[in-house]
């Protein structure tokens, strides 16, 4: 009997070795079957199993029969389908967490405290200092003024700025600060894909002037974004 | 039928892979993890140099400097910007934005032009390749014309460098030119720079831009 399945499954090129042990072990359920069914009706245990594998018909037509059904395209689709799935979690695996996680990470931190991460190296002292949340779109980002200063003695506003995109995972522009315009580049220009940050020092206030004003035009999109100064510390 | 079954499975199984490695790339490219094509650079660079969704114009094919491995340079447009975009092949991030100029047209002028330079570094002093890009918006341009000049003294060196409107890309209506410059050795020279003039079919100056700002690569 083990050489009808051994005929069978010669005739199996494109089967692998568990498909070829999974069609041994069904041909050998029906063979099994047909037995005991003979066998009930009066067989001998060894002339019921001879008759029930010459019942399956010719060895080798069942096998080229069952290799039409094992055709070599899904295998091949399958196993070069496997090796791109693996090729693609290695590539996530790499990329992800210092790109794209990294990338959200910073898009969140500059939407819920920039002051955080934000552009740090001025020197506060003697300035009047205060948080605010002003904000612009200026194409697919997030323009946002988060902490402004003034200098009584020079006459003077600071403003920190930074961007993000709107999506959480999209790439904020490392350029947009070379064309907002306000009083002179002050630092900064730092970041990720996520957020930059920057500043502008030495923005003049005349006498009775409560507010600065950022300015984008490119690329046909203008952008003013008015920002309050507090010239004293608020109670 | 039990042989159906087993067929069934097999292909389900390979369908199913198939599935996973679509669902996968498509999530990755979704949330800008991996760039597939190398088109998709061109979105990046959209993004930093916000200009809003460009169209392809034309596909300067590949870099084709020494050492810079799988490159394509594009270059886009949209009605108030265009956009070249340097695209390299990693294996690790896909084809990422290596290099970008950008050229802003929102402004009423007769021509808006600039430059873009790639070098290859530390690969010899011939590998580098330099664009003149622009766009004509004046109907009575027929001739670009550029010079590489002296900084101080404006004086040109070499021939100009003409593109004649039968050398223009024509995209949505509008007239689109790019060109390679030739190169000058900086320590001949001294600082350099770039005028280019847009003439009528009379041979008229219609607009002149001295000392074109431009944008420049260099490769690791």
């Amino acid at each position: 009997m083990a050489d009808f399945f051994d005929r069978v499954l010669s005739q199996l090129r494109y089967a692998t070795n568990g498909e070829k042990e999974s069609i041994r072990a069904e041909l050998e359920g029906h063979v099994q079957d047909h037995a005991e069914a003979l066998e009930r009706a009066g067989c001998d245990r060894e002339t019921a199993r001879e008759q029930a594998v010459e019942a399956m018909g010719d060895p080798e037509a069942i096998g080229r029969a069952l290799s039409r059904e094992y055709t070599r395209f899904w295998l091949v689709l399958s196993r070069a389908a496997a090796a791109a799935l693996a090729l693609l979690c290695l590539m996530a695996v790499m990329t992800m967490p210092t790109g794209l996680l990294y990338r959200i990470y910073s898009n969140l931190s500059a939407r819920l405290d920039p002051g955080r991460q934000g552009e740090g190296n001025r020197d506060l002292t003697g300035l009047v200092v205060a948080q605010v949340d002003v904000r612009a779109e200026v194409g697919n980002d997030i323009l946002r003024v988060y902490q402004t200063a003034y200098d009584p003695a020079e006459k003077e506003a600071t403003v920190w700025v930074c961007n993000y995109d709107q999506r959480p995972f999209g790439i904020a522009s490392h350029l947009l600060y070379n064309m907002v315009r306000a009083g002179s580049w002050g630092g900064g220009g730092g970041g990720n894909s996520g957020a930059y940050y920057w500043r502008f020092d030495e923005i003049p206030l005349e006498p009775g002037q409560d507010s600065v004003t950022l300015e984008y035009h490119q690329y046909g999109v203008d952008v003013s974004l008015e920002v309050p100064i507090a010239r004293e510390v608020a109670e | 039928m039990r042989g159906e079954k087993r067929t069934r499975t097999r292909r389900e199984k390979a369908l199913r892979r198939l599935a996973a490695v679509v669902a996968l790339a498509a999530v990755l490219a979704l949330l800008e993890g991996y760039c597939f094509l190398p088109s998709q650079a061109v979105r990046n660079v959209e993004e930093n140099a916000h200009t809003g969704p460009t169209e392809l114009v034309a596909d300067l094919g590949g870099l084709g400097l020494k050492e810079t491995g799988w490159s394509r340079v594009y270059l886009s447009a949209n009605d108030n910007a265009m956009l070249i975009t340097l695209s390299r092949f990693s294996a690790l991030y896909g084809w990422s934005d290596y290099g970008m100029g950008a050229l802003d047209c929102s402004e009423d002028a007769s021509f808006h032009v600039s430059t873009y330079s790639m070098s290859k570094l530390r690969a010899g002093d011939d590998n580098w390749k330099w664009y003149i890009f622009g766009r004509v918006d004046d109907p009575a341009g027929e001739t670009v014309s550029v010079r590489t000049c002296l900084m101080e003294t404006g004086e040109s060196i070499g021939e100009a460098v003409v593109i004649p409107r039968s050398d223009w890309l024509v995209h949505k209506g509008r007239s689109y030119f790019i060109t390679e410059m030739p190169r000058y050795d900086r320590e001949e020279y001294g600082w350099l720079r770039v005028d280019a003039e847009l003439l009528d079919g009379a041979g008229e100056t219609l607009a002149r831009e001295e000392n074109v700002q431009g944008w420049s690569t260099g490769l690791g």
